[in-house]
């Protein structure tokens, strides 16, 4: 039996890159869905989450033939920047956004939408501009929702297998995921290993998701103390 | 007493020289490369069905080549092929059978044609001790109430297990018991896990799982007669990229030499 750590620092690295690069990039959009009240809002709204419904081994081929060197955008990015998003690292970063985009919008969404319309006047009328009441009075409002998006993203991108395995090729180091290595092992009917790679994603996803819960709720409690006071 | 040992001594040196000759003939014929410039890097995507083999293969390679380095990559022969058609940083490919290194070739993106390295063997495992004497027969037994089979539209073993049941005319006997898997490695896990019997590849009994089976042949398993299905032939193609890699064709080299060849025999294959 050998087991090989690699995998793990390559999952690890993907899932902080998905889940920063989301948190950032889906706020704003988040902020439009749960507060606009435009008509193209909810056409475009559906249209984030449509990866959800493809299987993961769909959405990665097509993925596939988008990014492919072969296809007119895949050629573009290719001759213009020298960028390859199919079998990198950060193509496989993009469809992994791709495939976790819905977990962290619906989750920021939800957060914004908690948030009282009067606690956000309340901020503009005491003479704070937009930027500033959302970094000091609706994020830390919505610190709950946010790290249920970053949970669910994180841990649906370490769990991600259909994607990756199609748009990254499983390439040691570059896109040899944890859960390529156990699929791997387990197409070698070495159940052994395969049993050994669960068994360290399992407890170190549950440490993790502990600890971030746990963070939470002492926060959460000392703020209930607060506010009692 | 003398020159009787001289002349032995003569004798003994011939014949080893002339062995080593045969052996330097030999080597040439079959791996005729210069291991200064086998020492690439150089990866290989193969069918899910050689994850046990893979491991043997490449360190034999990398023992005889130092500088050499040879990487796996397992997935389906489709999705593996699809993503070639894509642009995938493979040197080599080897699949589970013949069609979609064809269609590779056919699409212009092999140094060469298909070849075949390694044919399947197909074989009725039961995790609890059988009675074989009637063959394939045993499946229509009442006992038997279920048994694993890889779907024969979209795996090359489920078809030929199909094949060997219609050919023995029992597919209309047996068809109501199968539990179709998506792939072979499927059909195995559910032999292993769900039915207790299944049709599956021989060479899984030389995978650690079900190593323990591998001398219980006529009792916890049958070697289907291989006449009785079209052959599962394995073919590779070196990928254009790679036409004038050392490493590769090394590698290609290694597979239908003499080591290689034996590597498969153990590993469960017949060889084409």
């Amino acid at each position: 039996m050998t087991i090989d750590l690699l995998p793990f620092a390559v999952s690890l690295q993907l899932g902080l890159w998905v889940t920063v690069i989301l948190a950032v990039c889906m706020f704003p959009f988040a902020w439009i869905f749960a507060r606009s009240t435009k008509a193209w809002v909810p056409w475009v709204e559906s249209l984030f989450s449509l990866s959800l419904v493809l299987p993961p081994t769909v959405l990665g081929f097509y993925l596939l033939l988008f990014f492919s060197p072969l296809s007119p955008l895949g050629q573009f990015l290719d001759n213009t920047f020298g960028l390859r998003l199919v079998f990198t690292f950060p193509g496989l970063v993009l469809a992994s956004c791709i495939a976790g985009m819905p977990f962290m919008i619906t989750a920021l969404r939800n957060g914004i939408m908690a948030i009282p319309e009067h606690v956000l006047e309340a901020s503009w009328t005491l003479g704070k501009g937009r930027l500033e009441t959302i970094w000091h009075v609706v994020l830390p409002n919505m610190r709950p929702a946010i790290l249920a998006g970053v949970i669910t993203t994180f841990a649906h991108t370490l769990g991600e297998f259909g994607v990756v395995l199609m748009i990254g090729g499983s390439l040691p180091g570059i896109s040899k995921v944890v859960s390529i290595a156990i699929f791997e092992r387990v197409e070698a009917q070495d159940f052994a290993s395969a049993h050994v790679y669960a068994g360290i994603l399992l407890l170190t996803s549950y440490v993790g998701v502990f600890l971030l819960n746990r963070i939470q709720r002492t926060q959460r409690l000392r703020d209930a103390r607060r506010d009692s006071v | 007493m003398a020159t009787k040992h001289r002349w032995s001594c003569i004798v003994l040196l011939l014949s080893l020289s002339s062995q080593t000759y045969a052996q330097n003939l030999n080597f040439s014929a079959t791996n005729g490369f210069d291991s200064n410039k086998v020492a690439d890097s150089i990866i290989v995507a193969a069918a899910a069905n050689l994850a046990s083999v893979g491991d043997l293969l490449k360190s034999a390679f990398e023992a005889k080549y130092a500088k050499a380095s040879v990487t796996f990559v397992y997935g389906a022969s489709g999705a593996l092929s699809a993503q070639i058609q894509n642009g995938a940083p493979y040197q080599l490919f080897l699949s589970a059978d013949l069609e979609f290194p064809k269609r590779i070739f056919d699409a212009g993106l092999a140094a060469a044609r298909p070849q075949i390295y390694a044919r399947g063997m197909l074989i009725l495992f039961s995790l609890k001790a059988l009675e074989f004497k009637k063959g394939l027969a045993v499946l229509s037994d009442p006992t038997i109430k279920q048994f694993a089979l890889a779907s024969p539209e979209i795996a090359p073993y489920g078809k030929a297990g199909r094949e060997a049941l219609v050919s023995l005319g029992l597919w209309d006997l047996v068809k109501a018991k199968i539990v179709t898997a998506q792939s072979i490695s499927q059909a195995i896990q559910f032999t292993i896990g769900a039915t207790g019997i299944g049709l599956i590849n021989k060479s899984a009994l030389y995978s650690k799982n079900l190593a323990s089976f591998i001398d219980k042949e006529g009792l916890n398993w049958y070697q289907v007669d291989d006449s009785l299905y079209s052959p599962l032939v394995q073919a590779y193609v070196v990928l254009k990229s790679a036409a004038s890699n050392q490493t590769t064709m090394a590698f290609a080299g290694f597979l239908s030499s003499r080591e290689g060849k034996a590597i498969f025999l153990q590993a469960g294959y017949a060889l084409p």
